[in-house]
């Protein structure tokens, strides 16, 4: 998934569009597995102190999971295919720039 | 006459056996007892050998794989190594059909039977469902029943008949739990909320599973009931605050305005 992941990342670079990944290894392998593939997105560690893992909070039972969310943070997809998340993302976001353009045209 | 203990002698003897253990060692040795129970039959011992040659061979196989070249590892993961057991497991199931004993030879065919070419698979599950709907063994296979419509194929619609037989009859506490989370799977993860259906849905799968003492079925029902209740389709998903790679501080919500991939991941 690693290069689709990137580049969906190049290729929505420009538009009102974020991957935001949360990563469950120990920080060295994730920092590590970031620099080998040039990962170019932001991500946060899942596990941390005084809380429970963000994976747990979201009820996530395989890996990986993809949740997709429009501009207001509601939810259009939630699954394990990449492929399916992406074209829901896409025209999630093409929606979102026209409406925009449509906005400052008024 | 002296070898031979009188009444008083066996009353003491039976006594000493039912007499009720401390409560922290009442499960192990009630654990014990179904043990002694089922080894004492000839099936079981035959399957056990069995079931330790394919064990053996899984080993063996499994070193294999983590010593070969490259090439030889794609020719190893081609094979089977369970395949040539599976006419054995048949035979036993054959042997002792309609017993008892029979089932954990089904067991195995649907655990491992179900990745080979055939109908083994979904053949064993419906006799498991069907014949022996009220055998304990079928806590083996227990947490494969939530996936009968996969495993049964077209057959499915019998089978959710059979689990429901199962789940209201079936002795075992951990296989009724199953059954009930099977039954009610799809009313969780599809049923209109706050509607009749789901809640009575979770409320009966709540209850099987906390009584069933198996705490991977009470995360997987927990899991199903909160994906529904949290994150369906059209609701807001809940922020996350917490650290990037880097160790800074972020929120989910400082993407807000933008469409957002939420990718969980990890390097394996």
């Amino acid at each position: 998934m690693y290069a689709h992941e990137r580049s969906l990342v190049d290729e929505m670079k420009d538009k009102p569009f974020a991957l935001i990944g949360i990563n469950s290894d120990e920080l060295e392998d994730a920092k590590k597995a970031v620099e080998k593939n040039k990962l170019n997105w932001r991500s946060f560690q899942n596990s941390g102190e005084g809380r429970a893992d963000i994976s747990a909070d979201w009820f996530v039972q395989g890996w990986p999971t993809i949740v997709v969310l429009d501009e207001e943070g509601r939810i259009h997809y939630r699954g394990h295919d990449g492929y399916a998340a992406t074209d829901i993302a896409k025209e999630l976001t093409a929606k979102l720039v026209k409406k925009q353009a449509e906005q400052s045209a008024q | 006459m002296k070898c031979i203990p009188d009444v008083a002698t066996l009353l003491a003897l039976g006594s000493l056996v039912i007499a009720p253990a401390p409560a922290q060692d009442g499960e192990l040795i009630e654990k014990n007892a179904a043990t002694e129970e089922v080894a004492a039959s000839p099936g079981q011992q035959e399957f056990d050998a069995l079931q330790k040659e394919a064990d053996e061979a899984y080993r063996e196989w499994r070193m294999a794989v983590r010593k070969a070249s490259e090439e030889e590892r794609e020719e190893l993961f081609a094979q089977d190594p369970m395949a040539p057991f599976l006419a054995r497991f048949q035979a036993g199931a054959a042997k002792y059909a309609g017993q008892e004993a029979a089932v954990p030879f089904l067991v195995w065919i649907v655990q491992w039977g179900g990745r080979m070419e055939g109908t083994a698979g979904t053949d064993s599950f419906m006799t498991l469902l069907t014949t022996h709907a009220k055998s304990p063994a079928l806590a083996g296979m227990a947490s494969m029943l939530p996936d009968y419509d996969h495993i049964a194929g077209e057959q499915a619609p019998q089978a959710l008949a059979a689990i429901q037989t199962i789940a209201k009859e079936n002795p075992d506490k951990k296989v009724q739990g199953w059954a009930t989370f099977a039954v009610h799977q799809k009313t969780l993860q599809e049923g209109e909320l706050g509607s009749e259906a789901y809640d009575q849905a979770k409320a009966a799968v709540i209850a099987k599973a906390r009584v069933s003492g198996d705490d991977w079925l009470v995360r997987q029902a927990k899991s199903t009931i909160g994906i529904r209740e949290q994150f369906s389709i059209g609701m807001v998903a809940p922020d996350i605050q917490a650290l990037d790679l880097d160790g800074v501080e972020f929120r989910l919500s400082d993407y807000r305005g933008r469409v957002v991939f939420v990718d969980f991941w990890g390097d394996w």
